[in-house]
This record gives C-alpha cells, structure tokens and sequence, in this order.
C-alpha cells in the first residue's frame, strides 16, 4: 500500500521532561510509521504520551522537555536536530498539525481571513488578494457556506463544529503530504464529529495525505484509520490494521480498552473498567508498564518486554498476549 | 563689595545717556522666581512686576535703596515751598510709538492710578500724598502735597508713566493682550506667557543709553535648584536668588560667578505686647497663663538677648545674611547707625526674666511661614531652641503662606515671625509699629496693634521735616524707642544673591534687589 | 463635585493677604477684600460662582486678573504636548521591553528588565528629573535643562513638537513623566505577553509555521493591546493632570505649574476652574477608552 519511503517514521523516539521532581519520560521508546495516503490511529488515554507524541514530530517541545533521543524521518529526512527555520519552512505547509479545541487555538482577536492568509504568506510569496482568494476556496471545500462572509468573521462568531472545519481548512491550504491532528473531535459533540470525520476522510483520501490520528477514542479510529497503534505510559504496546487490532486484540489493555467502550455493554451491567489507575510518567513500574493494573501479569512482567511481531502486520509488547479470540460480548 | 557710594555713582553712571559704540545682536536670558503677572504696570504692587515691567516702562525717578533717588524721566527737582514741588522733564522722550512725552502724561498717570479695577494691591499710597498736579510747560511739572511732603520724590519713584494719548481707557487685559504695552523704557514687550515668561526686544529709540541686549528673555523657574541647574545647563546667562544649600557648591563652581549683597529685607519676630491673654501660652504645667509675659518690656529684651544672631547668620543662612538689630538695613535712609548690635546673652536674658517675675519660664509656641522667606522655617527652629535654652519652652510651627497671613492678622498667634522690604526706615516703622489707623491708613501692617505715642509723635515729626539731616535724626531717634521698647524683635537682614555664567555676563546689583537687564553688562 | 472644591479651597487661608503690597493701607487691603469679593458669606460667593459657572465664566484670576477658564485652556496646550509626548515615549518603550522581558522571561536580559521596571515605578519623579537635567543638561550639556522650545504651526495646530528645538526641550521632561508609565506598561505587556506566548493560539501559530516576527509582532501583540488601552488610556489622564511635578522641575509653562503657583498664592478662581476641567477631562478619556476597547477586541464590540 505504502510508497518505498514512508511519509513518517519514528524509531524509538524519547521525549523527557525535566521537572524538579526528576525526569518525565513522557515518551518512552515509541517506534511508528505511516505510509503516503496512510491514516494511522495514534490511541491512548490521557497521560499516555500521545499528544506529546505528535508535537515531538513538529518540533513543538519547549524547554524544559526535549527530545532525548530516538529518530523521526519525514519523508526520508530527519527531523531531529533540525535547526528552527528548517523545522519553520516544514510546519505549516508540508506537515500540518490540527489542534483539539479551536476556539483556544484560534486567536480571538484576530479575524478568519487574516488566521488564514498569514499561513499562506508564511511560506508563500502571494499576494493578499490571491491567498485570500484561496482561503476562500478552503472553506468551501471543507462544507463552510458562504465563505466570502465567513472570512472577514471572527472566531466567536462560528460554532465549535464550523471552527474546528476552518482548523481543517487551514491544515489543508499548502496541501501537506502530512497532517497530524491531535484530539480534533474531542470537544464537539457527537454529531459534528461525525460530519468532521466525514471530511477530513474525503479530504484526505482525494490528494493523498497521511494522517497520524491522535485520539483516546477507539470508536473515532474504527471507522477512519487504516492502522492503529495503541500507546500506554509512553509506549506502543500494539499496532496494526484497524480491523485486527480491533477485532483480536493482543495485549490486555488494548482488550481493556476495546471492553470499556460504553456500546460494548449490556443495558444494566456494571461498565467495564480497566481497573486500577494509569501511573504517573514519574512513577512508572519497572518492566511492562501495564503489569500492575494486568489480569495476565506474572513475574516475568518484571522485565520490560521487548517489541515482537506475533503475526505480520502486528507489533506488540507482551508477554501474555491474550489469544487471539473475539473480546468476550 | 561696593561702597554705598560707588555703587550709587555706578548705577548713575549706567543709566545716564552715555554714548556707546554700535553693539552685536546679544542675547540675555534671565531666570527669575516669579513672572509677572500683569503688564499692566498699575495693575499690582510686586516685587516681580516692577523688576519686569521697568524694561519697559519708567518712572520720573529711580529708587534703588541708596540714601538718594536718581533721575529718570525727572532730570531735577526741587521743593518751591513746604507744600509744593517742581520737576524738571526730561525733553526729547518718546513712546515706542513715536507719541511725545509730556508733563500731561504724568497727570493722566497719577489720575489713573488709583481706578484700575481688580487690583490685589495698587499703587495708589504713592500717589496720595500728592492733591494737585499742574503742568506748567510740557516739561515743567508742579505737584502740591496736602502736608509738608520732603520725602515725595521717593514716592513717585513706583509710578510708572504712561501716556495719555495712547492710554485713556485702557483696560489691564489690553496691556496683557500686549495692545497697548507701549512705554519709554530701554525695551519693548514682544511675547507675555502669564506666570511663565516675558520676551523683550530693545527699543533703538530709548532716551538712555543704548543696552547691549538685542532680546531679552525674563524666565521664571520657581525651584531655586532648577533655576540654578538651568543657569548650569547653559539655558540661562543669569539668576536670581540662589537656594541656601547650593550656595557653598556654587560658590566653587569654576564656570558661574555668585554674588551677594544686603538686601533691604529684615527678618523680625512680633510679640503680643498688648493683649493680657495671649494664645498659645501656658506655664509649665500646661495651665493657660494669667496674665501675658510679653506684656513686660524686660521679657521682650530677654527674648531678643537670648537670640545668637550671628549663629543663624552663620549656619542657617551659610552666611548670606547679617544680624539685625533694628527694623532697617544700614543703607536705608533713617537707619540709627549709634544703635548698638543686640548682645547675644543667655545669662543675661535668664537674670532679666526672673527679675520680671518668670524665674522658669513657661511654654509656648511660636509661628513662621514656610517658603516665603529664604529658610524660614530653619530660622524659626532656631529661635524655638534659643528661647528653650533659657527656660522658656518652645514650639514652632511653620506654615504656607496662604494660611498664615490670615492667622496673623487674626492674632491667633503670640509671636510671629515675617518680613518687611522697605527703602526706607521710616516707611518700615509707619507700616510695622506706628498706630494702626484706619482713618490714615497707617499702620497696615501693625497686626499686635502695638501703640506707643512717643513714637507716633517722632515718626509723623520726622515726615513733615524738611531737612534731610533733622529727618533722619528723628526717624532714629523713633526707631530707638521703638526698639528700646522691644515693639518687635529683629532678626537678621538677608542677603540677596545673583549667579551668572562667568565670562558671559556680569551683573550690578542694587540694594533694593531689582533684576532689571539695564544692570547687566556682557563680558564678551 | 464644584461644591466641594469650592468650600475647600475658599475655606482656607486668606489671599488677600498675600497679594497685597507691603506699602498698602489698610483702607487698600479692605478695599482689595471687596474688589474680589471675599467680604461676602460663603454661601453667598458660591452662589455666584455658580451662576456665573453656568455662563461658561468660572471668575477671573486673582492674580492675573484673567478670565480662569482660559487660563487654564492655554496652558492645556502645554501640557497635552508632554503628556502626548510621555505616552508615546512610554508606550513605545514599554511595549519593546515589555516583549523582550516576555521572550527572555529566564535569562539576564528578562531579569533587568524587570528589575529596571521596578526602579521606575518606586523612584521619585522628582528625583529621577533632577538626576536627568544633571547629567543630560549640565554634565553633557546635550539638551536644554528647562523650558518650553519653539512652535510652529502645521495643520492649524501650533505646537512644539513642529520644531528641532522644541523637540530638544520636550526630551528630558516627556521622559521624567513618562518613568513610571514605562515601568508599568513593561510589566502588563511582559505578563500579557507571558500568558499570550503559553496560550494554544500562539502554539497554533508556530505549528502553521509563522515566523516568530509575525506571531510576537501580530498575534502576541494584539491580544496584549487590548487591555493595555484600558490602562494607557487612563494613565493618560493622569499624566495630563497631574504632570505637575514634572512641570515645575522643568519650568514647562503647562496646567500643572500653573495649579502649583495658584495653590501656593490661593488664586482660588484658578484651582477650581483646574479641579473641574481635570475632571471632565476624565469624563472624556473614560468615555475614549470605552469606544477604543470596543474597536479593538472583536467579542465586545458591535460586530455581531
């Protein structure tokens, strides 16, 4: 499915943060890829190291975290150590990033076509009719109507549901071979996120671009991504096509999650919780990082299990993968 | 320091129409406390109105605190009879504007005197005196007094001229609107900001000697360390009146030169010698006294022993100043030169109040202004401690001006400290302790309404005398018994001070403490 | 608000006594009293006061025997020029340091600034002028120490700030007043642009691949405008009113020194025509600031 080379590839990538109270190993030795056209599920809960995942790959860590080691290839070229103005030329126009809320991430005070044009005009020499003329054109294109006066509005002037298509509009202008979005349907309601979905799909599928994913909601991914990774405490435990993962899932927590989803259960049984708590970054237990909270969890969870590929097309990190069965009804 | 003597010929010779070489285009930039506040030169009575408003403006004759009045626009004069005097104009003046000067336009002068409307202080005491003008020829002027006047001359001194024809039913917003600005003086307005500041450009036309001073620049700067630092910068060639603390660093300063000379100012203390309960006054104890020390003569003189002049003279003033021991400076006419200097005697002073009945004192407390009279207030703390150091127990308290005059006049204090500036002694003891008169109007400033008629008596003699000599022997004689009698205690005669670029201009001060540009003289 | 400055000011102290020459008679003080019209009641001089303010004739000068109101109007001049001058001067620095003490929250460069920030805001004006004039004026006689410069006109308005000479003149004073402005403009921009630099927009903004130029200089500035123009704007007022100890340190002929002479000699016509003009000037500012702010931030104005 995938060209030669793969639109991103990471390769054991760590990000720590310094804090006082020690390091934070908030990405742990994370290894993906994902290929042209590809749309990748990055899933995990909150604390899982997702979200810090995807700005590792923009280069948007701030002291004091930093990338401690590992790879990121975009397209072949390496990301990491990349001097600022190089790593500036990149964002925006060949990777895009979409954010989770986008009245906190759209300026108030500044207005649509001005957010819109200065992208253009960062990477771009054109002349202000022109780019906006195309920002226009965007806005069309993700389903914003009348979008000659939706340009010279506002932000709190749109809905969450039309903000979080300009945010889409936006990511799309230079048409970038990349988009990582991170959480983008989280704050909408259910409804609009299946409209965004709707979207971003089509959009993505017509010009090619890859998308890294970034949610904790398993349902979003099922029906967008091609593959899925499953992240906990800063690492892939699992990764694979949608449809395996989701229907034979390996590792425990990966089954965990899958069970708790709340169209899984029955009306009037008790929701399936992952019991116990996700550690905190500082605290994590040595080995497996899961092995506390895992019903398959035994001594030789001490040791911190090594990526395997129990079938092709899989890669998990355990040493009791759980049989590859259909998650109990 | 000039003698009285040179000085007077010095500034005769200054303004006397001498002919001078052609001069450059110099400019003069003065820095002054106060700016007038009018340019209408009857408007109001100041001390900075009539230094500003000379430059353009002159009077018949000019009164500089020296023991005579010179010439001006009055060439002479003489006494015809005891009541009648002739003076002799000067022939040839004009009005910037080209009008002649007359005799006419003194009496339109003297007529209009006393209507300008609004005025916070008028001119008018100098032309009472005066009941009938007549111009004999139009240079030729005959003034009849209501009672023998020899000292009148000094009074027309303050009147400044204007003309009849340029000036009949001016109003003063006309001289502020610089319409009508228009005198005989050695230069012409030509910009007025109130407050602020006066432009002046010379007048090529002037009866007197050509003033090397194409323009002239009157700023004023009311902080005494700004107006210094100014005169520092190089914005200013001249000022006045250096703050005490920056004397001693000025004075060393290689590029500015200081001077001092005496002014006509003494410092004096008024003690409630007439009331028998006074305020602010109790015993030890803190019960209200009853009766009033101050009323006993020997209280008073031990008070004014108890007062080290000199040490005040020498810390508190940096020695910018001398002690006093009259109510008059040594170069006004009138001044007793046999008065002896008031020892400084604390145990004399100790003997004499307990020989009046006050072996230890009582409480009291004592008022001042604040920033009316250079270190006023410093002054007054010194005065509160000496009178501590022989028992009597002293406050002080300073306030501003705009409160206190009131207060004292009120008589809601004991003993008050203020000023007078007046050219002559006998002008100070008809203001200060002669009886307060409202039907003369004498005695304006006489607020402990003290009244002693051996006084009243010599004081109005010495005013109807005609000889110069006999006059000044009474006005002594009056200023010993009021200052035997401790009607007020004086302090100190300060000193007036001037600073100025050195190398750029120099400047001849007169005791009356004018700052007119006429007395500069560039250096270059 | 007359009420009260009136009783204040025309309760206290006598000005007679300070006008007057030490040569006038009594008959001259009563008649002095009278001319200005302090032998009435005080009720009675306020009930004129009041009927005379409502014709737009707030009395005239006992000093300068000039109608109050303009007094005070032709020294407004004067004093706008400083006070505009102090508030560029203070804005412009302000919002530079203020940026670059944000970017530069950890290092050397930050800290100075805001230690410097903090001297501005606890030294004296009076001090700080007077340092200035010393070592601008005397030490290196580069500017002049006192004074208003040349005008000229341009546009129908006269003013100062036309001329090389006036603009020499304005420098030390504009800078005197403009200290603790400075200092408090630092600290709002740094700590608006603090928050700015950490909000998700301007991460945002970096993942579009802006320049840092463009997101501290367009979003990271306009979202610090904003409430700085609430606060500059009522500096503002406050720096025309009470430029007063710049005024008299500088002998700059505007409203401040004219209200410091007046008060000293009780010319009570000028110290209530100030007080009131001061406060409708306030009114006025008030009335600006809420007009711009709705201008500037988009969720509070008329756009929706």
């Amino acid at each position: 499915m995938s060209d030669d080379v793969p639109t991103l590839e990471l390769r054991d990538l760590h990000t720590d943060f310094d804090t006082r109270a020690g390091v934070l190993r908030a990405v742990d030795g994370v290894t993906l890829s994902v290929g042209r056209g590809e749309v990748l599920g990055l899933v995990g809960e909150s604390g899982s190291g997702k979200s810090v995942t995807g700005f590792s790959i923009i280069g948007l860590i701030d002291p004091p975290g930093r990338v401690s080691s590992g790879s990121i290839k975009f397209q072949g070229r390496e990301l990491v150590g990349l001097p600022e103005p190089e790593l500036r030329r990149l964002r925006g126009r060949h990777i895009a990033m979409i954010f989770q809320d986008p009245m906190m991430t759209l300026n108030p005070v500044l207005r649509i076509d001005t957010q819109m044009t200065e992208t253009i005009q960062a990477h771009e020499r054109v002349s202000t009719a022109e780019a906006r003329r195309r920002s226009r054109d965007a806005l069309g294109q993700v389903g914003i109507p009348s979008p000659e006066e939706r340009l010279s509005a506002y932000p709190h002037q749109f809905s969450g549901g039309m903000r979080q298509r300009v945010a889409i509009a936006i990511a799309l202008l230079h048409n970038p071979a990349l988009i990582i979005a991170d959480e983008p349907t989280t704050a909408l309601d259910v409804t609009i996120q299946a409209q965004i979905l709707a979207v971003v799909q089509k959009l993505a599928s017509e010009r090619g671009t890859s998308l890294l994913w970034i949610t904790h909601d398993l349902s979003v991914v099922a029906g967008l991504a091609d593959r899925i990774a499953v992240m906990y405490a800063g690492r892939i435990v699992e990764s694979g096509s949608v449809d395996a993962v989701l229907d034979h899932p390996m590792h425990h927590y990966t089954r965990g999650l899958i069970g708790s989803v709340p169209s899984r259960n029955q009306r009037g049984h008790k929701l399936v919780q992952i019991p116990g708590m996700t550690p905190s970054p500082l605290n994590r237990p040595a080995g497996c990082a899961f092995r506390t909270r895992c019903p398959a969890a035994d001594s030789a969870c001490e040791v911190e299990p090594e990526l395997i590929v129990p079938v092709p097309g899989r890669e998990l990190r355990c040493f009791h993968p759980a049989p590859d069965a259909l998650v109990a009804a | 320091m000039l003698s009285r003597r040179d000085t007077l010929l010095l500034a005769a010779a200054i303004l006397a129409p001498l002919p001078v070489a052609a001069q450059a285009a110099r400019r003069l930039r003065m820095g002054v406390a106060l700016a007038p506040n009018s340019i209408d030169p009857h408007y109001h009575n100041t001390g900075q109105n009539n230094s500003a408003l000379r430059h353009v403006f002159d009077t018949l004759c000019n009164e500089m605190g020296l023991e005579e009045v010179e010439p001006c626009l009055a060439e002479s004069w003489k006494m015809l009879d005891a009541t009648t005097w002739q003076f002799d104009l000067r022939k040839g003046v004009t009005f910037t504007d080209g009008t002649p000067f007359t005799a006419d336009d003194v009496i339109f002068t003297f007529e209009r005197v006393p209507t300008v409307p609004n005025s916070p202080g008028l001119y008018t005491p100098f032309v009472k005196p005066v009941v009938k003008l007549q111009a004999k020829d139009p240079h030729t002027l005959i003034m009849t007094t209501a009672a023998p006047y020899p000292t009148l001359p000094r009074e027309v001194a303050w009147v400044q001229i204007l003309s009849r024809k340029i000036h009949t039913g001016a109003t003063t917003d006309d001289f502020n609107s610089l319409k009508v600005a228009i005198g005989t003086g050695p230069y012409k307005i030509t910009k007025y900001v109130p407050g602020d500041e006066v432009q002046f450009v010379r007048n090529d036309a002037y009866w007197g000697r050509k003033q090397p001073w194409e323009t002239v620049q009157l700023k004023a700067v009311a902080n005494d360390s700004t107006r210094l630092g100014a005169l520092l910068a190089g914005d200013l060639d001249l000022m006045f009146r250096v703050g005490t603390p920056d004397l001693p660093r000025v004075q060393n300063d290689p590029k500015v030169e200081v001077s001092l000379s005496p002014s006509l100012e003494i410092v004096y203390l008024f003690p409630d010698s007439t009331r028998d309960v006074s305020p602010n006054m109790t015993d030890k104890a803190g019960k209200p006294l009853e009766k009033n020390p101050l009323r006993d003569v020997r209280v008073r003189r031990a008070l004014s022993m108890s007062i080290d002049r000199q040490a005040i003279v020498d810390r508190v003033m940096q020695k910018a100043g001398a002690p006093a021991n009259q109510i008059a400076a040594p170069t006004m006419e009138g001044f007793n030169k046999s008065l002896p200097p008031i020892p400084y005697d604390p145990v004399a002073a100790r003997k004499l109040l307990a020989e009046a009945g006050y072996p230890d004192g009582w409480k009291m407390k004592i008022n001042g202004p604040v920033g009316f009279i250079a270190n006023d207030d410093k002054i007054l703390q010194a005065v509160g401690s000496f009178f501590s150091r022989v028992g009597v127990e002293t406050e002080v308290e300073s306030v501003s001006p705009a409160v206190y005059f009131g207060k004292a006049t009120a008589r809601e204090y004991c003993v008050f400290m203020t000023s007078y500036t007046g050219p002559v002694a006998i002008g100070d003891l008809k203001a200060l302790i002669v009886t307060k008169d409202p039907k003369t109007g004498d005695g304006p400033f006489n607020r402990h309404l003290y009244s002693n008629k051996q006084l009243d008596d010599l004081v109005y003699q010495a005013q109807a005398t005609l000889d110069p000599v006999e006059r000044v022997r009474l006005t002594g004689e009056a200023m010993k018994v009021g200052m035997d009698d401790a009607a007020l205690i004086p302090l100190v005669q300060t000193m007036g001070s001037v600073a100025t670029r050195k190398g750029v201009v120099k400047y001849n001060s007169v005791p009356i403490g004018w700052g007119w540009a006429m007395l500069a003289e560039p250096l270059s | 608000m007359s009420l009260i400055v009136f009783v204040s000011v025309y309760a206290i102290g006598d000005p007679v006594e300070i006008l007057v020459s030490p040569q006038a008679t009594i008959k001259e003080i009563e008649q002095t009293r009278v001319a200005l019209g302090l032998d009435q009641p005080l009720w009675w001089q306020y009930l004129l006061f009041l009927g005379h303010a409502l014709q737009g004739d707030l009395g005239r000068s006992f000093i300068f025997h000039q109608p109050a109101l303009s007094l005070v109007f032709s020294r407004f001049g004067a004093t706008l020029e400083l006070a505009l001058s102090a508030l560029l001067l203070s804005t412009m620095l302000g919002i530079a340091l203020g940026l670059v003490a944000a970017l530069r929250v950890g290092d050397w460069v930050g800290r100075t600034i805001m230690a410097a920030s903090i001297a501005g805001l606890s030294l004296p004006t009076f001090w700080v002028g007077t340092l200035l004039v010393m070592f601008f004026g005397i030490w290196l006689g580069w500017l002049p120490a006192i004074g208003r410069g040349e005008v000229a006109t341009f546009l129908g308005i006269t003013s100062s700030l036309f001329t090389r000479d006036g603009l020499a003149h304005v420098i030390l004073p504009a800078s005197t007043l403009a200290l603790g402005n400075t200092a408090l403009i630092i600290r709002l921009t740094r700590s608006g642009a603090v928050e700015a630099l950490q909000s998700d927009y301007v991460r945002f903004a970096r993942a579009k691949g802006l320049s840092p130029t463009r997101i501290v200089g367009v979003h990271v500035l306009k979202s610090v405008l904003i409430p700085l123009t609430t606060i500059v704007g009522l500096e503002f007022g406050g720096l025309v009113a009470f430029s007063v100890v710049t005024e008299t340190i500088y002998a700059w002929p505007g409203m401040g020194k004219l209200i410091v002479d007046s008060i000293a000699v009780l010319d009570r016509p000028v110290i209530v025509a100030y007080l009131m003009m001061v406060a409708l000037l306030f009114v006025v500012i008030n009335l600006v600031v809420d007009l711009l702010y709705r201008a500037l931030d988009p969720r509070v104005g008329p756009h929706t």
